[in-house]
This record gives structure tokens, sequence and C-alpha cells, in this order.
């Protein structure tokens, strides 16, 4: 129930910087991912917050203390790892209770924390053991579980603390596709439940997506953005955040801004796109000539015999319930996603393209940042 | 804040706390090598270096002198070369016989398990029950092999022999189990790979196993070796030295200079035993350390 | 023709020939052991030393423990054998541990050090041994029989090596669950490596319950002779009691064969431990 601020965050090892000044607000009760590609320092911040790795420079509080300096027993924060770390010699019970066994809890009309009893830790563990559906195989050990259950045991254990904050280490990878969109549901309306602040750490843009109140793109130990996922799909900060959220990915293509007859727009060498906005959140107008790199997504192009823009199909690839075009545009590879009816256009064939333009994003080719 | 609370512990003073543990969980097995390893190996080079009195309670300076003169002394020469030669005679004849019983058994057939206990079994037995049960097949007079006469033990030209069948008897166990490991660390689909290349029963050996065995050879024979330099309980039990001191190994000896008057060229001794066995040990590890790059 | 079954009914039974036949020359010493130590040796040489006991005497073996008073020495044995093996376990386990989870300065020199004593057998620093015992007056005693062997190198590196093995992630949750060194170490370290620190006990016991250079050197009264020297005596005995010798040595190993029975498979892990990978 408390909130988790990184103020500067840094984490570095000898000479190599994991994560880099990062500053964020985790706010109480949201559901916080952290997203990014392999090596990017989610999983680095996630064990700052834990207590597992010290922090080199910056402030990080949970709640209203600064714990920099405190032991992860004593944070009140619980960790779901990505291979579950249950203890193999142990019950199913047992492993759900370990955390129980030597921390000291508040333990409501009493001022002093204390260690908790033996009836409080089995009543603690058996709802936990309820909650996640696994009242029947406490007696088991790990081995004896499927990976499904094993995961549910992990989190069972995370929950019979009680604590201030969830953390979870990309806790889905390790399952499978269908057992996995089951369990992004399941967690949503755990979170919904405890009502408690969850960070979870992710490589998969699609669990982000579904399951984040916020999402925080991570990339070589900086924040690139941060925000709702509608918003963060909609208009991303830069082009790492265009290109990696979203499946297939956004399309980026360099062209120049023009503004041709009082009209904004951008030139792709064999055809120009509209562009609505002109002014980005930190950036003056763009200026009349500046070489930029556009992007765009899929689902925003079209094939229109009156479209701006000239282009040659390449291939394309038949997906049951769309179809993906996929053409050259003035020497760049462009997808464009198109309903299944109808007969597709043959590879080889010249169309012409339309952007929504509400939808034309403009990049700077050098500091990659969003221009309008 | 967090300074206030006393039931949270500061990150900062977890090293020095971890590096105290640390000290205070080596501390027992420190005393234990110092005292018994580290100060009697300073002791052994302090020793050699005086001559005492048969009591023990004076000494005289003799210097490095006393180690060229024991080191190219007939006895330590001798010592040293009856040591070299049961080397000898145990290691190849127990590697060659373990490599036997392991390739033997390790297929699969009913009741192979029976075999591969009967073949390991003699790990069961020590140093000191091998010489007993063994003497019984070669002493002298009542032994039921007393008649062979490469392994006679009246006779100093062979009783060395005789005790090291003992040691080769002995060995079998361990070199099996060792050997057996090793092959059965092979994937089957090697075999059968070579099998489909063409290769017989004899060529699949020499040309597959055996090179891919070949680190868990040069471990058991660096192990073999050090074993058979370090033989006392059995020239102790089977021959008490003899006879004519032909089966003076070297750790006879020095287990022998234990009197004061002794201590000074035994500790040479010892020392040169430790150096030797030095050599041979890395001299292993570095044709093992070829032979793995090579292989892999 | 013979056919693939046939061809392979025969190679088989070639095994098993070969199987037998050097299983016979495995167990002849042992068996011969056992007739002789049944026979009445007398007899026996009489008969012309026959493949089977002859004029057997089925009491030789309590005979030769009352003769041989191998009561104290088992005895002996047994303490001195319970005391390394737990000693070896407890400085191992510490040791290894430290060396796993613990960071402090000279790590990597101390792990060396601890390492470099592999090099020094018993053999080699016996001189200065005995004479630190008999200085301490500790000759003829458990300490002294025990000294050398409270702590081992190999130990501390096989039972190190199954602790590296531990998940890290295993760590960080015990971490989270607040367990300190102490109770990591008793509640998930030793419990997850079992079957290593089994193996390693078993060679522990191997090892202590089979010597015989060290014990020699620092026994010199009878009744602190452990079974192995007390063979030796045994052993020497003129001709007609050689079957009481032999009935002795059965006895000296048959704690250890019973320990290749029911414990083969750690005994087998803890004598490859390092000879094969994986």
């Amino acid at each position: 129930m408390s909130e988790v601020v990184f103020e500067g965050i840094t984490k570095r090892y000898g000479d190599v910087v994991a994560v880099d000044h990062l500053t964020l607000d985790v706010l109480n009760e949201e559901f916080m991912v952290l997203l990014g590609p392999s090596g990017c320092g989610k999983t680095t911040a996630l064990r700052m917050v834990a207590g597992l790795d010290a922090i080199t420079e910056g402030t990080l509080r949970i709640g209203d203390r600064v714990v920099n300096d405190v032991e992860a027993k004593d944070r009140d924060v619980s960790m779901v790892f990505q291979s579950y770390a249950l203890y193999p010699h142990m019950t199913v019970a047992k492993n759900i209770e370990s955390p129980l066994m030597t921390r000291t809890f508040a333990v409501e009309g009493e001022v002093e924390p204390r260690k908790l009893t033996k009836p409080e830790r089995l009543s603690r563990v058996t709802d936990a053991a309820g909650t996640l559906g696994l009242s029947e195989l406490l007696a088991r050990k790990p081995a004896a579980l499927s990976g499904g259950q094993r995961q549910r045991v992990a989190l069972a254990r995370a929950i019979v603390s009680r604590p201030s904050a969830f953390l979870m280490d990309e806790p889905l990878s390790n399952l499978d596709a269908k057992l996995r969109a089951q369990t992004r549901l399941e967690l949503v309306d755990l979170h919904q439940r405890l009502a408690t602040t969850f960070i979870y750490v992710t490589h998969d843009q699609i669990e982000a997506m579904t399951m984040a109140t916020r999402i925080a793109i991570l990339n070589e130990g900086r924040l690139q953005q941060v925000g709702p996922p509608q918003a963060v799909y909609e208009r991303p900060h830069n082009l790492f955040v265009a290109r990696f959220i979203g499946s297939p990915p956004m399309n980026t293509i360099p062209g120049t801004f023009v503004v041709v007859d009082g009209e904004a727009k951008v030139d792709l060498g064999v055809g120009r796109f509209p562009v609505a906005a002109v002014a980005g959140d930190h950036h003056e107008p763009v200026v009349d000539g500046t070489k930029v790199v556009v992007g765009v997504r899929p689902e925003h192009l079209a094939i229109d015999g009156e479209g701006p823009v000239e282009a040659t199909v390449t291939a394309v690839e038949w997906l049951g319930h769309e179809r993906h075009v996929i053409c050259d545009v003035g020497g760049s590879a462009v997808i464009l996603r198109q309903p299944s009816e109808g007969v597709a256009p043959p590879p080889g064939q010249r169309v012409r393209i339309g952007a929504v333009a509400d939808e034309v994003h403009l990049f700077d080719p050098n500091t990659t940042e969003r221009l309008n | 804040m967090s300074s206030d609370d006393p039931h949270v512990r500061h990150l900062g003073s977890r090293r020095t706390r971890d590096a105290v543990l640390a000290y205070a969980f080596l501390l027992p097995s420190a005393v234990i090598f110092v005292a018994f390893f580290f100060y009697p190996l300073y002791r052994l080079f302090y020793l050699g270096l005086y001559q005492q009195n048969r009591f023990g309670t004076a000494e005289r300076w003799v210097g490095p002198s006393q180690y060229t003169k024991v080191l190219t002394g007939s006895d330590f020469l001798s010592g040293l070369s009856i040591s070299a030669r049961y080397v000898l005679l145990t290691v190849p004849l127990g590697l060659v016989l373990g490599v036997m019983l392991a390739v033997s058994a390790n297929r699969r057939l009913r009741g192979i398990k029976i075999f591969q206990t009967i073949f390991a079994s003699t790990v069961a037995s020590s140093v000191a029950v091998a010489s007993v049960v063994f003497f019984v097949l070669i002493n002298p007079q009542v032994g039921y092999f007393r008649n062979v006469s490469f392994l006679s033990l009246s006779n100093p030209a062979t009783a060395l022999q005789g005790v090291a069948l003992s040691s080769v008897w002995q060995n079998l166990g361990l070199t099996f189990i060792i050997t057996l490991a090793g092959l059965q660390a092979v994937p089957e689909e090697i075999y059968e790979a070579a099998t489909l290349d063409g290769y017989g029963p004899f060529r699949r050996f020499f040309r597959v196993t055996l090179p891919l065995i070949s680190p868990t050879m040069m471990f058991l024979l660096v192990v073999l070796v050090v074993f058979a330099f370090q033989a006392f309980a059995q020239i102790d039990i089977l021959t008490g030295g003899g006879p004519a001191g032909s089966t003076q190994t070297l750790v006879w000896k020095i287990f022998n200079s234990q009197q004061p008057l002794d201590q000074g060229t035994g500790s040479v001794m010892a020392i040169g035993l430790f150096a030797i066995t030095l050599v041979v040990t890395a001299a292993q590890f570095s044709i093992l350390n070829r032979r793995v790059h090579y292989g892999n | 023709m013979a056919t693939e079954l046939q061809q392979a009914t025969w190679k088989k039974a070639a095994w098993y020939v070969v199987l037998t036949a050097l299983s016979v020359v495995v167990l002849f010493p042992v068996y011969m052991a056992l007739v002789r130590a049944l026979s009445t040796p007398v007899s026996y040489v009489k008969a012309g030393q026959p493949l089977h006991p002859v004029d057997i005497e089925w009491g030789i073996f309590r005979r030769a423990w009352n003769l041989g008073d191998l009561g104290p020495k088992f005895g002996v044995s047994a303490v001195m054998t319970g005391v390394i093996v737990t000693a070896e376990l407890t400085t191992a386990l510490l040791a290894a541990y430290a060396f796993t989870f613990l960071v402090f300065p000279l790590k990597r020199v101390l792990f060396a050090l601890f390492m470099a004593t592999l090099m020094l057998p018993i053999e080699v620093t016996l001189i200065p041994n005995v004479q630190s015992i008999r200085d301490l007056h500790l000759l003829n005693s458990y300490p002294g029989l025990v000294g050398p062997f409270l702590a081992t190198a190999f130990g501390t590196f096989l039972i190190r090596q199954g602790f590296m093995g531990i998940p890290r992630d295993l760590r960080d949750a015990s971490q989270l669950d607040g367990f300190g060194h102490l109770a990591f170490l008793r509640r998930v370290a030793i419990p997850v490596t079992r079957p290593v620190i089994a193996s390693f006990a078993v060679i522990s016991f191997l090892s202590a319950w089979n010597q015989y250079t060290w014990p020699r050197a620092v026994v010199t009264q009878g009744r602190w002779e452990t079974i192995q020297i007390g063979l030796k005596s045994l052993s020497a005995a003129k001709v007609e009691e050689s079957n009481i010798g032999l009935a002795a040595a059965i006895l000296a190993a048959l704690p250890i064969l019973v320990l290749l029975i029911f414990l083969q498979r750690q005994l087998i892990r803890g004598l490859t431990a390092g000879a094969v990978k994986g």
C-alpha cells in the first residue's frame, strides 16, 4: 500500500552503467510495468527496489521511507522470480510460510512489530493458498507440480506477507502461450483484489499493454517514456518506443518535412504524406526542409488509388484474420495491414498508399526524439 | 526515517559483518591446516638443516649441505627407486585391468548390477585388510601362490612384486568405479554414430571410447601414482621392509626416521618425496590440460 | 546361417562368461581368505591346500574377536571415525559456505591455501606431526589420533561445488524471506545439497576407518590400537593361528562392505567427484 519513488537511481558495475539516473514515480496501488529488451536495466532496477542489489547513486523511497540502506527483509516488499525460486525440499505449505518464519510484522492492535505465532502463520498460509487455488496441493513438493501450479505457489508466497509492494520479474516467461494468456487475466484480477502496488518487469509488450496501468519503457539503462498503455502506443516519445511497442512494429521511413501551399507534409521521395500536428511537446514547430524519420503504424496505412505515395508490393502474408502487405516505399520496407476479404495485390504490383494525417509521427533522425 | 527504526539494519555494515562471519567459519579449518600442514612443512625444512642427538635434547647445525648429502645419498635414492618401481608395477597394470572390468560391465545385461557390485567390492578393503588377505596367497610358507616365483616374498628380487599385487587388487574397485563413471558419461549416440560409420568393436574402443574417457583416465593416473608413492601399510604388514631392504619405499624410510637421531635426514627425504609428488602431479596435469584442449 | 537373434544370444552368453571369469579373479583372494579363515590351519595345510574349507571352525570369528581383543579395537576405530566424520563435515560445511556465499578480503588467497593442503599428505608431514603429538603428550589418545583429520580440503571443495550449484534466485528469495546466513545454511543450503554432503560423509567414513600410517605412528599401547593396525600384530602369528588374523581382517572390512551395499550410490558419487564432469 505504498508508492515507490526512484530519484536519479543509478547502478554501476565498474565502467558499465546498468541503470542511468532513473527517475520514476510508481503511484500507490498502480500496476507499473517496466518494459524493455534484455539488458535494458529493468531487472536491475527491480532488484534495487527489492534490496538485492545495492544502489550506486540516487534515492529510493518506499512509502515515506528512504530505503537505500534498508535490508531486503525490512523493506516490506515481496518478489516473484522468473524461475519461481521455490525451495525444492519444502512442501508447498512450507514454501508459502517461509516469509513469515523469521521476519517481524506489524500486528493489528499492537504497537511493536513482532514475529508471528504458529496459528497466525498457518491462517495466513491457508488464506493465501485459498486465494490462488492451492488448497489441495499444500502437502506436495515443487517437483510434483506443473509449471502453472509452481507459479501460483510463488505468488502465494508473495502475498502471504501482505507487503506494501509486489515485485515481479518476468513471471510468465516460463509458461506456454495459452497458460500465459490465462494467467495475465488472473494477475490483473489479483491486482484489483489486493489493491496494492505492483511493479512488473517484462520484455513482452503484449503483457505490458494488457496488464499495466502505466508502462515505463527502458533502453540501455535509461527511461524512454512512461505513461498509460494507450498514450505510449499513440504518442511514442522517441523512435525506440515507437518501434518497440506495437506488433507488427511501426514503420519508419526517412523523409523531409516540407510545407507545400501552406500545408504541412513529409516528402518521402516517392510522394508526400500529410502531417497533422507540427509542434512537439518540448520543441518549436518543425522547420521546412528538416530531415525527419517518419513513423506510421501498419494499421494507419491503406492502399488507396488516390493515395499520395507510390509503392511496390513485395510480399503478402496472410494471417487468417487479416493480411500484411509488405511494400517497398522508395527503398524502405513498409508493412500495412488489410482485412482478409477481397483480392490481395500481387507482389510486383505498383500501388498507391495513403495515411491518416493524425497518425503520421515525425522523429528527429539524430536525437530520435519526437518532433510533433 | 530509516535511521530511527531499530528493526532496520543498514546495508553498509553488512560487508563487515559478512567478513567477520567468514573468518569465523574458516577459523576451525585454518587452525587445523596451520597446525598439521603448514607448520609441519616449515618444520621439515628447519629439521632438515640440523642433526639432533639420540634423545632430541641437543641439535647441531648442519646446514643446506645435509639436503644435498641426503638427496644424493644411497638411502634416499634406493628408497626413491623402490618407490618408483612400485609405481611402475602397480599403476599400468591397475589401469588396464580396471578398464577391462569397466568396459565389460558397461552393458545392458540382466544382472549386470551384481557384476558391477562385485567389481567395485575391493573398495571395501583397506590397505591393511588387503595385505592380510594377500598374505594368505603369497606368504612363503603356506601361501597358495608360494611357488609362483615372480611373487615370492622371500626373494629380494621379487618381494616388491608380491606386495604390488596386493595393491593392484585393492585398487581394482576404485579404478573400476571411476572408469565406469567415465564410460557412462559418454553419450550413447556417439557409439551409435561410430557403429553406423562402420567401426568394429576394437576400432570403436581405441578410436572413440578411449579418447573420450582420457580426462577420467588421466585423473585416475594421478590418483594411482600418488597412492603408489604413499605405499606404507602393505610393506609394514607383508614384508616389514625386507627381505634385505628390498621393499623399503620412501615412506617406509621416512616412517622409520622418527627418532631424533634420524629426524634430520628423514625430513630431507620427506621434502624429497613432497617435491617428487608435486612434480609428477604437475607434469600429469599439464599433459591433461593439453589433452583436454585438443580433445574438445 | 545364424539368425540375428541367435548371434545376439551367443554374444550375450559370451559376455556372461567373460564377466563371470573376471568376477572369479576379483573375488578369488577374498574367497581364499574366507576358506582359510574358516578352516583349521593345520588340517588345511595337511589336506594340500584345497579350494574348499577343511575342518571348518564356525566359531572362528567369535574366537578371533576375543583372542585378538577386537572389541576395544573396534571401539577405538569407531570413536575415531565418528569424531573425524563429524569434524570434517562441520569444518567443510562452514568453510564451503564462506567461500561460496560470503564476500571478504583475501578470499582467493585463502582458498588457494586451503586447496594447497591437498598436496601435503600425512606421509610427508609425518615426522614433525608425530613430534608435535609427542611433545603435547597426546600419543595414545583420541586427540592424537584424529588431529590431522579434523579439517578437509577435499570436503571443502566438494561441498563448495554443491553450494555453487544452488540457483541464485533461491538465495535472493531467502534474503527477502529474512533468512540470515545461519538460517539459510540450515534451512536451504544443506537440505538442497544433501546428496553431495552424503557422498562426502561416506568417503570421509571410508577414509577414516581405513587409516593406517598415522595411527601406526601415534599409537604405542595395545589399548589404543585401531582395528587396522591391530591387524598387523594379528597377522604375524604362527601358521597354526593364521586363521585368527584372517577372521579379524574380514571383520574389519565388514563395516565398509555394509556401506558399499547400502550406500553404493553415495559412495560412488563421492569417489567419482572430480573425475567425471556432471
